[in-house]
C-alpha cells in the first residue's frame, strides 16, 4: 500500500518515468517508421541516438552553443545521414530479406560505436547547463525542466510526424508504400524515395532524442544500445507501424520501469521491461493498440 | 486511319531463367478496348507488368506513342499515360478511400494541380464511391472495391487503362457491372488493354483479341471472328462450361 507521506514521492516516481519514456518513445517513432515501410529493424537508432549527444556535446563544449539550439542545428545532419544511410546501406540490401538487413544494421552499430569510443574515448559525458539542475516545484513535486522539455518535444515531434503521415501526400505515400509497395508503385510512388524519405526522418528523430539524452543523462559510446533495445520494446507494445503507438509504447515502458524499480527494488527495472516484451510479443503480437489481425 | 497507341514488338520475357512470354506481339488502336484473354499462368498479368516497367522484356520493343517504353521505370511510365490496375485490385485497405484516390494522382505534379478535377470525373463515374470517402478501402464490399481500384488508376487521367481481371471474385450481376463501366470508360474516350479469363463477355465488349497461351500468342481477331473459329471453340468455350 502507498502510504500518504510517500503519495508524493509516488507521484514523483510517476512523473519521472513517464518523461523518461519520452525518450524510448521518441526513439520508437523512427524505428517504427522505418519498421513500416521497410521491415528493417534498424538496431543502430540508439547509436544514432548518441552520435547526436556527442554533436551536442561538442557544441556545448567547444563554442557554448546551447544545447537547445541543437534540436534544430542538427536536425538537417540527422536528416541527411538517415537519407545517406540508406543509399548507401540498405537500398541494394532491402530487397534480400529481414536477416541481411538485420545483421548490416548490427554493424552499422558496431561501426558507430567503435568510431565514437577511438574519436572520442570511451569516457562518460555529459552537458551541464545552467538550467540543468532546476526544475519546477509543485508543492513537495519536482520536475526538472529538462525532463518538462523533453516530454513537450516528444509529443511535438509525434504530432508533426502523425500528421506529416495523415494530411501530406509524401505522408499518404508513405503510409500506402508500407501497407503495399507494390501497389504504391504502379501509381508512381518510387519505393526508394519513400524509403528515403522514412529513414531521414526515423534518424532525424534519432538524432532529437540525443540531443535530449546528452541534455538529461551521461552517456558514452556505448549508452545507445540500450535504448535501442527499449525502443524496439516500445515498437512492440505500440503495435509495428503505428506511431502513436510507438509513442505511448515508450511512456508506459518509462512508466512500467520507473515503478517497477521504485515498488520492488530498481536492479528489476530492465529485467521488467524486457518481461513485458516477452509478454506483449506472446500475447499481443500486433501491440496493445495494434489493429486487429490484417489480411494478407 | 486507325492509330496504334501502344504496339508490343516480339517480346521475351523471363523471371530469373525461366521464360514466361515467348515471342509476343500484339498492338491497341487509341479508343479500342483490346483484350488478352487466356488460361491461369498464359503470361497475361507478366504482359502487363511488363509493359508498366516491373518486368521488361529482354528482347522485343515496346512503342506507346511512337516511343519506347523498353527502359523506362515504373513511375515514368505512369506519367507518360499508362494506368495498371492489378490483379486483386490491390488497395490500401487501411486507407480512406478519398486516400486511396488521392494516392491515384501521386504520380506527377500535374496530376496533383488537377486532383479536384479528376475526383469529380471519378465520382461522376462512380458516385457511392463519394459516399464512402472517409471509410477505410478494406471496408467496402468486392465490387466496390474493383471499382476503387479504377477510380485511383483513373487519376492521372490515363490516355490507356490496363485491367487484370477485373471480374475476377465478383457476383454475377456485379460481373455485368463492371463491362459497363469499362464500355462507360471507351465512350469517355480511353484507350483499354483488358485481362480477363471471362470471355464471353469480354469477347462481345472488345473490338479485338488476342489469346495468349504458356507465354506463345496463339490467336487473335475480333470477337465474332474468335467465337466462330472451331480451334478457339475448343480451346476456350469447353473450358467455359
Ligand atoms: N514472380 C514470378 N516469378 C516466377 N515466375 C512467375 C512469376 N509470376 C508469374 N510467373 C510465371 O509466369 C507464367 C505466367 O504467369 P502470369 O501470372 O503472367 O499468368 P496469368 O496469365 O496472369 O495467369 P492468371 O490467370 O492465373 O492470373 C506462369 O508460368 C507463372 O508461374
Ligand atoms: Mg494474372
Amino acid at each position: 500500500m502507498v502510504t500518504i507521506s510517500s503519495l508524493d514521492v509516488f507521484i514523483q516516481v510517476i512523473i519521472n518515468g513517464t518523461l523518461y519514456g519520452c525518450i524510448y518513445g521518441l526513439a520508437a517513432i523512427g524505428l517504427s517508421l522505418i519498421f513500416g515501410s521497410m521491415q528493417i529493424i534498424f538496431i543502430a537508432q540508439g547509436a544514432m541516438m548518441v552520435l547526436a549527444s556527442y554533436f551536442t556535446y561538442w557544441f556545448f563544449t567547444l563554442t557554448s552553443i546551447d544545447p537547445l539550439l541543437c534540436f534544430i542545428l542538427l536536425l538537417p545532419v540527422f536528416y541527411a545521414l538517415g537519407a545517406i544511410i540508406y543509399r548507401v546501406c540498405f537500398k541494394r540490401v532491402a530487397r534480400a530479406g529481414k536477416n541481411p538487413t538485420l545483421l548490416l544494421a548490427f554493424g552499422i552499430m558496431v561501426l558507430f560505436e567503435r568510431a565514437m569510443a577511438l574519436l572520442w574515448s570511451p569516457d562518460t559525458r555529459s552537458v551541464t547547463t545552467d538550467y540543468t539542475t532546476m526544475s519546477l516545484s509543485l508543492g513537495n513535486i519536482n520536475i526538472s525542466y529538462i525532463r518538462l522539455l523533453v516530454f513537450v518535444i516528444g509529443i511535438a515531434a509525434t504530432i508533426i510526424v502523425f500528421l506529416f503521415l495523415k494530411k501530406t501526400m509524401w505522408g499518404k505515400a508513405v503510409r500506402g508504400s508500407s501497407e503495399d509497395p507494390h501497389a504504391a508503385a504502379l501509381l508512381g510512388i518510387s519505393p526508394v524515395k519513400v524509403a528515403t524519405l522514412t529513414f531521414a526522418i526515423g534518424i532525424s528523430l534519432a538524432g532529437v532524442a540525443g540531443v535530449a539524452v546528452a541534455m538529461s543523462y551521461p552517456f558514452d559510446p556505448y549508452f545507445g544500445f540500450i535504448f535501442s533495445l527499449k525502443a524496439l520494446v516500445a515498437v512492440a507494445i505500440g503495435g509495428m507501424g503505428s506511431v502513436g503507438g510507438a509513442f505511448i509504447g515508450g511512456v508506459l515502458l518509462g512508466l512500467f520501469e520507473s515503478l517497477g524499480s521504485y515498488l520492488i527494488s530498481s536492479g528489476w527495472a530492465d529485467a521488467i521491461s524486457y518481461a513485458i516484451f516477452l509478454i506483449v510479443l506472446i500475447f499481443f503480437p500486433e501491440g496493445l493498440f495494434g489493429r486487429s489481425a490484417k489480411k494478407v | 486511319m486507325e492509330k496504334k497507341l501502344l504496339s508490343v514488338e516480339n517480346v521475351n520475357v523471363f523471371y530469373g531463367d525461366a521464360q514466361a512470354i515467348w515471342d509476343v506481339s500484339f498492338h491497341v488502336n487509341q479508343g479500342a478496348i483490346v483484350a488478352l484473354i487466356g488460361a491461369n499462368g498464359a503470361g497475361k498479368s507478366t504482359a502487363l507488368n511488363m509493359i508498366s516497367g516491373f518486368n521488361p522484356p529482354a528482347t522485343g520493343r515496346i512503342l506507346y506513342e511512337g516511343k519506347s517504353l523498353n527502359n523506362l521505370p515504373p513511375e515514368e511510365i505512369v506519367n507518360r499515360g499508362i494506368s495498371h490496375v492489378p490483379e486483386g485490385r490491390r488497395l490500401f485497405k487501411r486507407l480512406t478511400v478519398l486516400e486511396n484516390l488521392e494516392l491515384g494522382a501521386f504520380n506527377s505534379t500535374d496530376s496533383r494541380k488537377r486532383m479536384k478535377q479528376s475526383l469529380e470525373e471519378v465520382f461522376r463515374l462512380f458516385p457511392k464511391l463519394e459516399d464512402r470517402i472517409n471509410q477505410p478501402a478494406g471496408t467496402l464490399s468486392g465490387g466496390e472495391q474493383q471499382i476503387l481500384a479504377i477510380g485511383r488508376a483513373m487519376m492521372s487521367q490515363p490516355k490507356l487503362l490496363m485491367l487484370d481481371e477485373p471480374s475476377l471474385g465478383l457476383a454475377p450481376q456485379i460481373v455485368e457491372l463492371m463491362f459497363d463501366i469499362i464500355t462507360q470508360l471507351r465512350e469517355k474516350g480511353i484507350t483499354i488493354l483488358l485481362v480477363e479469363q471471362n470471355v464471353y463477355q469480354t469477347l462481345r465488349i472488345s473490338d479485338y483479341a488476342y489469346v495468349l497461351q504458356t507465354g506463345h500468342l496463339k490467336m487473335e481477331g475480333r470477337g465474332e471472328e474468335l467465337l466462330a473459329d472451331p480451334d478457339f471453340q475448343k480451346t476456350f468455350l469447353g473450358m467455359v462450361y
